[in-house]
C-alpha cells in the first residue's frame, strides 16, 4: 500500500511472520533490492520480504532510517547545521552501538543485508565479523561461524603445508 | 545458525587483506578455501621451489599480482654456486598460459634471461609493473624488448616500472 503522508511516499514492508512496517520510500530505497522493485513498479502494494523475520527487519529499517541521506530522513538526528565530518563521526558511533548484538542476530543481519543489498550494513556486519574472529584460533573461528570442518585430516595438512611454505 | 551464501563469504573475505589471515581463512572449510582462492588477487611465493607454478594458478585463478622469490638471501654474498637454479622461465610460462591478465610481476634473486623478458613482453598486455630485484641473466637487449613492446601500455597505464638493485 503506497500511501502519502505529509508529502512523503510511504512503502509497506511485510515480514514472513505477518508484521507490517510502514516506512518512507527513501528509507526503503536504501536497499538496492527494494529500490529495483519500486523502480520496476513491482511495489504497488505491500512488499513481502521473505526470510527476514520481523525482529531483524525492524533492525534493518532502524539502520536505513539512520543512514538515509538527511534531506529525506525523519528519524535521523542530523540537522542541516551539523558539519558533514561531525555527521560521519556521529554515524560511526551510532553504527558501533547498533552492531552490539549477539552472534545470531548479527549473522541474520548479514544475510538480510546481503539479500536486501544494503552495502553499508553489509560492510558493517562483515567488518565486525572479521574483527571478532581475526585473532582467534582456527577451531574458535569454525565454532564462531558454526562451520563444520569438512576437511579430511590429510587435506587440511596439505593446505597447511602449502600455506606455510609457499604463500606466506 | 544461518548458512552464509557464497557472495556473503566473498564480501566478508573482502575485509581480509594480509596473506596470513587469508591463509587462515582458507583452512576454515572447503567453501572458504574455494572462495578465498577465487578472490585472491595478489600472491606471494616465498620460495620458487616450494610450489609448482601451475598449482598457484589452479588455486588462485584470478591473480593479478605475483611475487616470487628465488635464491636464498646468502646468494647476495656469493655463497650460492653458479647454476643453482631459480629460473624465472617456468613462472613466466605458467603465467602466460593461465593468467594473461597479469598486471604486476615481482621477481627477487631469480635468473631472468633475455628470452624470458621477450616472452614476458609479448604475453601480458595489461602488465603495468615489472620489478626485478637482485635478478641476473639478462642484458640490455632483453630490457629493450620490454621497453619496445610495453611502451604503448606505458602511455595508457602509467609508467612501466623497471627496478634493478
Amino acid at each position: 500500500m503506497a500511501t502519502r503522508e505529509a508529502g512523503k511516499k510511504m512503502i509497506m514492508l511485510k515480514s514472513p511472520d505477518g508484521m507490517e512496517f510502514e516506512v518512507e520510500e527513501a528509507v526503503a530505497m536504501e536497499s538496492q533490492t527494494i529500490r529495483k522493485m519500486i523502480e520496476d513498479d513491482c511495489a504497488d502494494t505491500a512488499i513481502l520480504i521473505p526470510n527476514i523475520n520481523s525482529k531483524i527487519l525492524s533492525r534493518v529499517i532502524e539502520y536505513c532510517n539512520k543512514h538515509v541521506p538527511t534531506t529525506g530522513a525523519t528519524g535521523a538526528a542530523a540537522s542541516d547545521t551539523v558539519a558533514p565530518a561531525a555527521l560521519a563521526e556521529d554515524l560511526k558511533i551510532w553504527d558501533a552501538e547498533f552492531i552490539k548484538v549477539n552472534r545470531a542476530t548479527r549473522f541474520n543481519l548479514i544475510q538480510a543485508a546481503s539479500y536486501l543489498n544494503i552495502k553499508g550494513l553489509l560492510d558493517l556486519t562483515s567488518q565486525t565479523t572479521i574483527d571478532t574472529i581475526s585473532d582467534n584460533s582456527l577451531e574458535e573461528i569454525r565454532s564462531f561461524l558454526s562451520t563444520k570442518n569438512d576437511y579430511l585430516p590429510e587435506e587440511e595438512q596439505t593446505i597447511r603445508r602449502e600455506n606455510q611454505w609457499a604463500f606466506q | 545458525m544461518p548458512y552464509f551464501p557464497d557472495e556473503v563469504v566473498e564480501h566478508i573475505l573482502g575485509f581480509v587483506s594480509s596473506y596470513r589471515d587469508r591463509d587462515a581463512a582458507s583452512l576454515v572449510c572447503h567453501a572458504w578455501y574455494r572462495i578465498e582462492g577465487l578472490t585472491r588477487r595478489s600472491v606471494f611465493i616465498s620460495n620458487c621451489y616450494a610450489v609448482r607454478p601451475e598449482r598457484v594458478h589452479a588455486r588462485f585463478p584470478c591473480l593479478r599480482s605475483l611475487t616470487v622469490k628465488g635464491k636464498p638471501r646468502f646468494a647476495d654474498f656469493n655463497l650460492v654456486p653458479a647454476g643453482w637454479g631459480a629460473s624465472a622461465e617456468p613462472w613466466v610460462d605458467a603465467c602466460a598460459r593461465a593468467c594473461p591478465g597479469l598486471e604486476e610481476l615481482r621477481l627477487k634473486r631469480m635468473v631472468v634471461t633475455d628470452g624470458c623478458l621477450n616472452h614476458l613482453a609479448h604475453s601480458f598486455p595489461n602488465l603495468r609493473s615489472l620489478v626485478l630485484v637482485s635478478c641476473e641473466g639478462f642484458s640490455t637487449d632483453g630490457l629493450a624488448t620490454i621497453a619496445t613492446n610495453c611502451r604503448s601500455e606505458c602511455y595508457k597505464l602509467g609508467s612501466l616500472l623497471l627496478f634493478m638493485l
